[in-house]
Parts: C-alpha cells; structure tokens; sequence
C-alpha cells in the first residue's frame, strides 16, 4: 500500500488502512514518545494521543514530502502538546526541581564497560527523570536536532528562557546519569 | 544563536542512542484507538445521515412557513383595502375641536370687592430704585431741536385754572342748555347717558340736581 493508498483507505475510516498506518508508524512513534514521557503508562497514553491527531490531520499530509519525515515531526510536537496539558505536573515540577540546580560541575562517571543496551537504557531513565520543561527542551536541542528559533517560536517562550532551560536541562540530566551510572557500576560489582 | 555545548561528545552519544530509539506499541493502544476510531466512524456516519435527511425537513419547514406568511400577508392586504373602501363612501364628520380645558369667570356674577384691611404699620414703603445706566444729565446737543407747534406760532400757552372738582361747592349751570334738554316734549337723551358708564352718568345726574336746586335758590332771592 503506497501512501496515497493510505491517505485515501485512512480519510474515508476504511479500518484496514488505519490499522495499516498503526503498524507502520507505531514503533516509531512509540521510540519518540518513550523520550518525552516519563514512564510506560504515560508513553502509552500519548502515543494514543497522537494517533488521534494524526488520523484527524492526514488531509494536510502534503503529498510532495515523505510522509515518514512528516509524521516523526508531527509525533513530536504532539506529544510536547500532551505534556503541556498536564499543566499542574509541568509547572510544579519544574519549580520544585530548580532549586538543585545551583550546584558545581558534574563529573560523568566511566562508561566504558557498560554495553551499548545498558547506557541506553541509563540515557533514558535519566531522560525520564528530568522535569518535563526540561525533558522538552533536551530531546528538542540534543536528541531531536530541532533549530532553537524553531523551539523558541513553537513553545513561545523569551531565547534567555530558552538558554537557562537548556543549561538546567543538561546539567541535571548529567547529574542523574552519573548517579545512574554508579548506581550501575555497584551493582556490577 | 550560540549551541557549540550542543555538539560536545556526551550529547552527541545521548543522540545516537535514543535518536533511532523505537520500541513494538502494545496492543492495549491499538484497542483503544480502534474504539475512538469506531465512535468517530458512527458519528460520521450519523453526521451523514442527518446532512441526508436534514434539507427535507428544511424544505417541508420553509414551504409551510412561506405558505402561512403568504396566506396572512394576502388576509391583511384585502381586509386593509376593503376597510379604505369603507371610509371613503362614507360621510364621515370631522371630529369636534376639542374645548380647552380653561375654568371660565362667570359673567353674570359680579366681582364682590373684598375689604382689605391695611395697617399703617404693615406698610413698608419702597425705597426708589435708583437708575445707574441712565446718566442724570442727558446730552442732546447732536440732536435737532423739536419745537412744539404753539411755540413756534407764538400763542399764548392757555392758563390752567385750578378745577373746581369740589363736590361741596355748587355747581353753575346754564339754564337754557338744561330748558332744551329737559323739555316735557322732548324725548329724554338716554342714547348719551346709556352709553357711558356708571360714573359718569351719576355725575351728570348729579350736576342737574344741583343745578335744579341753584335755580330754586336764585328764585327765591329774587322773589325776596
């Protein structure tokens, strides 16, 4: 089924071709809502949640540009839309966790030993255990390449606000990673 | 905007470990959204349905409405005409002006005079009102001189005597003027009389009776 095929079967709610589109494009979605969550229930809810979007906007899928490309970006700017829904999360976490930021540098412990499948999955739980602001404004920057006017315009915040989030958002990924990181050695040993 | 930080090794290895990141969607996701699918296809379906049967019963609705203004627009429009009709056939008065409502002084009535007492302590006299804008010497050199007419013609300006209006002191009057008019054949003048007022009248019957009584008065002297 060619993408055509699969804008025309999803608009008219033909079931095959929608479940078609699910099976296509879930894992990856599902890999991109794994790094903006914080856990697997909330993963699970904003991948639902952005299939939802996305079967009510495949009309504006242009049919010049790689519809993988433009699903990938609308996943992700849907899924920053599902994070800040939760407004009362959001914004009190992002308060509380500020203060432990005014701390020196971090030293990364060695990861030389650890494999490629366990850093992974020690990136992302120290991705998880960011603040959502920060949560956004890491994979954004790092992770999803998006330009900084980009982010800037679509989260309408101030470029200073931006460049303090960013610092935040690395310093305390960097802290989390190193306790995961030793936490990990330990228990190697 | 500066992002060199951006490029450092450590999130260059977070990039290339959670970028491609993908993982199988649990079917508890697809259950899900299969049912929202399946209650948006119905209410598609029932959006359909009623777009389908929705013109029919705007038109039934319209039809009967149009029906229903027409029929009462044509009603008024016959029974306007027929009622104009009316009233121009018929001799129709035009209504009394009406009164104004104004309480009106009975005529036959006289006016009773009402008797005032006045005190001579209760009356204040009123200071004279002094006129500032005037000037006290009024400046008419510019102005032509107006001479009275009998100055001009140099008559003697007749001496006013002072009025013998003392109702005490007898009245003289010419007894032929008096013969003339009360004349037994002659019809009395009330024309005159009648036409003045009660004053005046009273005065000139007063005058007579004086002058009836200064006759009898002379009479007698001479006959003494």
């Amino acid at each position: 089924m060619n993408n055509s095929e699969l804008l025309n079967g999803c608009l008219h709610n033909d079931n095959s071709a929608q479940r078609f589109f699910y099976d296509h494009y879930s894992p990856r979605i599902m890999g991109i809502c794994m790094r903006y969550a914080s856990g697997l229930k909330d993963t699970e809810a904003m991948v639902l949640y952005i299939f939802k979007k996305l079967y009510e906007e495949l009309q504006q899928c242009p049919a010049d540009i790689d519809m993988k490309q433009w699903v990938e970006e609308k996943a992700i700017w849907h899924a920053i839309a599902y994070l800040h829904q939760d407004k009362q999360r959001y914004f009190i976490a992002k308060t509380t966790r500020y203060m432990e930021n005014k701390n020196g540098k971090v030293e990364v412990a060695s990861e030389a030993e650890i494999s490629e499948e366990d850093s992974r999955k020690l990136y992302l739980a120290a991705l998880h255990a960011l603040t959502p602001s920060y949560r956004i404004i890491y994979n954004l920057t790092y992770i999803d390449k998006v330009k900084p006017e980009e982010i800037i315009q679509n989260l309408e915040i101030a470029t200073e606000t931006y460049r303090v989030e960013l610092e935040g958002a690395r310093f305390q990924f960097k802290q989390y990673l190193n306790t995961y990181l030793h936490e990990h050695g330990l228990r190697k040993q | 905007m500066s992002t060199d930080y951006a490029n450092s090794s450590f999130e260059q290895k977070a990039r290339e470990l959670l970028s491609p990141l993908s993982a199988a969607c649990p079917d508890t996701v697809w259950e899900s959204l299969t049912a929202d699918l399946a209650a948006r296809r119905a209410e598609a379906d029932n959006k359909w349905f009623k777009a389908a049967n929705t013109p029919k019963t705007a038109l039934i609705a319209a039809s009967v409405i149009a029906v229903i203004t027409l029929s009462s627009w044509l009603f008024f429009t016959n029974k306007g005409n027929k009622h104009n009709a009316e009233v121009v056939n018929t001799n129709v008065q035009p209504p009394a002006p009406q009164k104004a409502n104004v309480a009106l002084v009975n005529e036959n009535k006289p006016a009773t005079p009402v008797a005032v007492v006045v005190k001579k302590d209760s009356v204040i006299p009123q200071a004279p009102v002094p006129v500032q804008s005037q000037p006290l010497v009024q400046n008419n050199a510019m102005q032509p001189t107006v001479v009275p007419a009998n100055m001009v013609k140099n008559k003697p300006v007749a001496k006013q005597q002072p009025s013998a209006d003392n109702s005490s002191s007898p009245i003289i009057v010419r007894k032929d003027v008096f013969d003339a008019s009360t004349s037994p054949d002659a019809p009395p003048d009330k024309g005159g009389l009648s036409d003045l007022n009660d004053d005046t009248a009273k005065t000139v019957h007063r005058g007579i009776s004086s002058a009836q009584t200064e006759t009898a008065v002379s009479d007698s002297i001479q006959n003494q």
